[in-house]
Formats: C-alpha cells, structure tokens, sequence
C-alpha cells in the first residue's frame, strides 16, 4: 500500500503536467462527469434523505404516529376519524407511550397581518416539542404551564415563517400576533435547521410514503445518464491511451509491470475525476435548490437535502471507481507480449487502433442505454400527458374563485351562518353587476378540493353503504360548471336566505 | 553465482526512447522506479545523480528533452542504461544519429565506462569507433566474418576466420 501510494505520488506529480498538455481531452472529460456527478449526487442526496436518513430529530426511531381508523367490519378501513374529544381521551389514557402530543394541522388567516397570509398552524401540547427538541433562534418553546386546559394562547413561530411575515423581528418576542380569531402571543422562534413535523405509523414512513418510489426512478434514470457518459468518457481515454502508447511502451520496456501502468493511468484519470467530483457537488448544490423550488411541495424533506458526510463518501467513492475503470481499460491497451513492436511502430502511422469490437460494443452500449432512457422518459411523460389532458368532466375557462373568510371576531354559530349567508349573497348580487362577471354561483368548497369532508350515507335500513365527500352549493353552481346531470333536475333558487 | 545486469542502450529508436513529459532527473530514473524490492527515495536520487554526473549531465537535471540537443539526449539515454549500474552494456549504434563532434564525446564516455571496468558490447558501422573496441567481430550477412584483437599497443592482431569465430563463440 505505502509503495502503491508513493508511485500514485510520483505519478500525480507527472500526469498533472501532461494533463496540461492536452487541454481539450481534459476539459471534454470534466465537463461531461461533472454535470452528469452533478445529477448523481443531487439524486443520491434525496434517496439518501428518504430512505436512510433518519429524521432530523432525537430518537427518530422511536418516534410514532397514531391515527384513529375506522373499521367497518368488511374489511374497509376508513381513515381521519378522529374526533377531538376522542383524541383528548387518548391523550389522558395513553399507557403505551413516554411522551404524547396531540397535533392538529390547519391553514389559518394571520389576521392582523396587512396580507392576511393563510399560514401553516400546528396546534400542538408542550410534549411535542420535548419529543422533537428544536434548537430555538430566539425565546422559547411551550412550557408545562401551556398545557391542556391551560387556555394559555402561546404562539412558536418557524423560523421560515418569522422572516418571511414578520420581517425577522428580533424584538418579535412578548408581541401578540392574531392567528385566526385568537390573538396569540409569540414565545420563541425555532432554528432555521428545525423542520415541524406537520403530519405526524412511524414517523419516517408517514412523512416519506410513497415518494421512494419517485426517488427511485429519479435514481435510475441518472445511473443511465452516468452509464452514457461512462462510454463517452471511456472512448476518451481508449483515445488517450493510444496517444500514450509510446510512452507506456518505452514504460514497459524499461521494466514497468502491468500495475505500474495502471497507476500511470489511474494518476491521470483520478486528477479528472477529482476535479469532475469537486464541480459535482457545486452541480449538486444548485441542484438542491432547484429540486427544492419544483418539487418541494411533491418530495418530503426536500428542506433536508445538502452536502453531508454522507454525500462526500459516495463521491469520493465513485470518483475513485471511476478513475479506477478508466485506468484499467486504458492500461489494457499495451501488449507485452510485443513491447518492440509497439515501440518502433510508433511514431509511424501504426500506432494502436482501437479494436472495432471494442468501438462496436461502446456504441452498442451507447444506442442500447440511451434507448432504455428514452423509453422509460416516454413512459412517464405519457403518463404525465394523460393526467394533465384527461378532461376533467366540467367546465374550467374563465372560471375565478374567491374566497371569503368568517369575519373577525365571529365565533361559529348558527347565526354567524345565517350572517356568512347574506354577505355571500351580497357579494354575489354585487359581482353580477360587473359587466365581465356573466354568473355567480357560492359554494362551501372550491371546486376542486383536495381533502376530506365526507359523510357516511346509509340505506333504508340504518346499513352503512359507504361515505362520500360533499360540498354544499347553490342553483348556478351546475350552470357555471357545464356540469351534465345524468337524470332529474339541479337545484331551484331559494328565496329566503334564512 | 555472481548476478550480472544487463543493459541495452538501442539507438535504432535513438531519442524516442526518451519520454518527453518526464525531466531529464525522472527519464533516468525510471527504471529504479520499476525495481522490485523498491527503492528508497534516497538511493534513487543519489543513482541517478552519479550516473549524469558519468555522462556530465548533472546540471541538467531539471530539463526538459526537447530543451536538449541530440548528443545530450543520447547521453540522457545512456545515463539512463548506466543508473542500475550495469556489469554488462550492450550498445547499438550509439553514435548513429550524431555529429562527428557529439558521437566522440559519446564515444569517450563509453572508452571511460569500459576502462572503469564495464563490459561494453557495441554494434557500429563506423569504423573508427570501432577500432576503440579491445576485440572487433566482423559481420558479414548476419554471420561472423573475422575477428580481431587488439595487442598492448593497440593495433589489431588477427585471430580467427569465419568457422573458427563461429566455434569460439
């Protein structure tokens, strides 16, 4: 081994000039592993983060989420159920666990805020905090005191959002800050490195699910891209190596055995991919930040992704086993058994070809892994193709949605309904005056709504045929949509909004 | 049994035999590179530092070939045979692509190698050089013609003819 490093020494030393003497060959090489390392490791990063990493918190492992399913005895499971006085009864009987936090995740106005931003609330109980210990950028996380039944209204805030809302304040603490109807009062703001566990089975598998899937597939198809380049760079250095035939010759003949060869080689190709591996990782870098503006509301613990130990042992290593590869298919090209032969042709136009059988099967190779990529890139675009032009079954051009939120201060209650349905209707009867406004119709729901708000229907008999989402609409709701009804009628206009 | 090193100084392939991205230093010392056991860095330096001193290239050390004219590079060459410290050189033609004045000095050099007690064996077309030599075997188509010997004096002495040459090879 120390012998081995020694004449690596030597070598490195020696091809770091001779690299310099053929700056295309080098540049080609850098260039084409760079980009395609680049992709590598960006993709590596995230399968890493999803599939071997553990969470960014202390005892991960350990770590669970409990969800309330519903039965029904056939076999179907139906799942957030959950009601809230059945949930506190876990919380006060739980036997099972060290630590127990109820959380509810909810989109809330910041009403005292000048653009009402719909923020992230996580209603949590001071164990979820001792179960995932965030170091904090100011104050503090809730205490015992703030338990249930505590009616103590404390707010921690991300350290995203405190910058992004709140104009990173640092004298935020003590403020009160009015989320929703309740005014709360802001007790810390956690490090920027803190992730909130928005949707606590374990809490790896919930939070990553089925997103592997896409890692994978993100992963095979840069190994085909990395695969392509192998043979492009390959065919570069059998090039290179026909260019140091004579010296390797000359090598050869004054007593260098095959493995000094390749260590010759190996010096040469190991400076290239080092250089390859560093750009690599700056490829990656703006690969992380690409990944996490398309894809950070696709992938799970995109926030995660970045250069660690990890990610420097894996390039390490292929930028080792790909120098190792390019140096031994390089250093196969002298013939010992004609030393003289290849010293004299050289120099004279007989210089060493490259085998057909070799170029034949690098352009094989080449056509058959660019043919599998294509395929497989077909496939997915096809699939993505038929989502986005699937018709969706109703009319969507030129129709606008527009939100109205329970006024301030307006707790729910059958009044504050009948309140939220005349200001609807005034709304309504004054957009229809606009000239480009052509209908009006209200809804409970947007049009598409991707969430749960379900009720179980039965039959004749009290049996339970199943539940369905619904959305509570008026008469020109079908109209506006083009909706077609498939036998009856849609709803007739009531009068009295009572 | 006495070990005896062998080296060949070719020059039918003269100066191509020189790796152009190495420095003068590493050309020479490329073959204790390759030696099994290896070689202290120590050693190598101080055997290729004597072996140019013998063909007075020392200050050369740090060149490159192309920075050099053809003697010294024919001279780098047999540096480069002499830096395992050869018993035994075998020299083809080694004045062939010189001038009159470079092919002396190497020739010189060879003349000193050999009174310093190195068995030097050396093809030459080149008659003058070749009456340096202490025994002379004439080759005639591939096959020994004659052979001389050269007495105290120096001047050639007769030995044999064709077959007898043959025999005492």
């Amino acid at each position: 081994m120390k012998r081995f490093l020694r004449s690596l020494k030597f070598e490195l030393s020696l091809a770091k000039s001779t690299l310099l003497n053929v700056p295309g060959f080098s540049a080609t090489v850098i260039a084409t592993l760079s980009v395609t390392l680049g992709a590598l490791i960006c993709i590596f990063s995230l399968n890493h983060v999803l599939m071997v990493k553990s969470l960014p918190y202390p005892n991960a492992e350990n770590l669970l989420v409990v969800q309330h399913a519903y039965a029904d005895g056939e076999g179907n499971s139906f799942s957030g159920y959950q009601s809230a006085p059945g949930m506190l009864l876990w919380y006060k009987n739980h036997k099972i666990f060290e630590k127990f936090s109820l959380v509810f995740d909810n989109k809330q106005l910041v009403a005292d805020h000048p653009e009402q931003p719909n923020a992230l609330i996580n209603f949590v109980m001071p164990d979820y905090f001792s179960l995932l210990k965030p170091e904090m950028h100011l104050g503090r996380v809730l205490n015992a005191t703030e338990g249930l039944d505590t009616h103590k209204t404390v707010v921690v805030l991300s350290y995203q959002t405190w910058q992004k809302w709140f104009q990173s304040d640092v004298n935020i603490i003590g403020n009160k800050t009015m989320i929703g109807h309740i005014s709360y009062k802001v007790i810390g703001v956690t490090a920027e490195s803190f992730i909130a566990a928005a949707n606590l089975r374990s809490l790896k598998d919930v939070i990553v699910g089925d997103s592997t899937e896409v890692a994978l597939l993100l992963l095979s198809g840069v190994i085909g891209l990395l695969l392509i380049a192998i043979t492009n760079v390959t065919n570069l250095f059998l090039s290179r190596a026909a260019q140091k035939q004579r010296t390797m010759a000359i090598q050869a003949a004054l007593g260098a055995k095959p493995n000094h060869l390749f260590i010759a080689m190996f010096a040469e190709s190991l400076i290239l991919t080092v250089i390859a591996g560093i750009l690599g990782l700056l490829v990656a870098g703006w690969g992380f930040v690409l990944l996490s503006e398309l894809a950070a509301t696709q992938l799970p613990r995109i926030s995660e992704l970045g250069v660690d130990n990890a990610t420097l042992l894996f390039t390490g290593s292929i930028v080792i086993l790909l120098a190792a590869i390019f140096a031994k298919l390089s250093s196969r090209v002298v013939k010992y058994d004609k030393p003289q032969a290849q010293l004299q042709s050289s120099g004279k136009g007989r210089g060493l070809q490259v085998s057909k059988r070799t170029r034949h099967v690098l352009i094989a190779v080449q056509v058959a892994l660019a043919t599998l990529l294509l395929a497989g890139a077909s496939i997915v675009i096809d699939q993505a193709f038929e989502t986005v032009l699937h018709p969706l079954g109703f009319n969507e051009e030129d129709v606008y949605y527009l939100r109205v939120d329970r006024p301030k201060g307006l707790s729910y209650s059958p009044e504050s309904l009948v309140g939220m349905n005349l200001l609807t209707l005034n709304i309504k009867s004054e957009l229809e005056k606009l000239p480009q406004v052509v209908n009006v119709s209200r809804s409970i729901k947007p049009f598409i709504y991707k969430g749960s708000n379900s009720m179980g229907l039965t039959d004749r008999d009290e049996k339970r045929v199943g539940s369905y989402a619904f959305n509570m609409v008026d008469h020109d709701y079908f109209d506006i949509l083009e909706l077609p009804l498939v036998q009856g009628r849609t709803f007739t206009e009531q009068k009295d909004p009572r | 049994m006495q070990k005896f090193v062998i080296a060949i100084l070719d020059s039918s392939f003269k100066s191509s035999i020189i790796i152009d991205e190495l420095s003068v230093f590493d050309n020479v010392a490329l073959p204790l590179r390759y030696r099994e056991p290896a070689m202290l860095a120590t050693d190598i330096k101080n055997e290729v530092l004597s072996s140019l001193e013998k063909v007075y290239m020392s200050h050369r050390c740090d060149h490159k070939p192309n920075q050099l004219s053809g003697g010294q590079q024919q001279r780098i060459a047999i540096a480069r045979a002499l830096v395992g410290n050869p018993t035994i050189l075998l020299v083809d033609e080694p004045t062939g692509n010189l001038d009159s004045k470079n092919g002396d000095a190497v020739m010189a050099m060879l003349a000193k190698l050999n009174a310093e007690g190195m068995t030097i064996c050396m093809v030459t077309h080149d008659p003058r050089y070749a009456d340096m030599a202490k025994r002379k075997l004439h080759l005639l188509d591939g096959l020994i013609a004659d052979e001389y010997r050269a007495d105290e004096n120096g001047a050639d002495e007769f030995v044999s003819n064709e077959a007898s040459a043959q025999e005492a090879l």
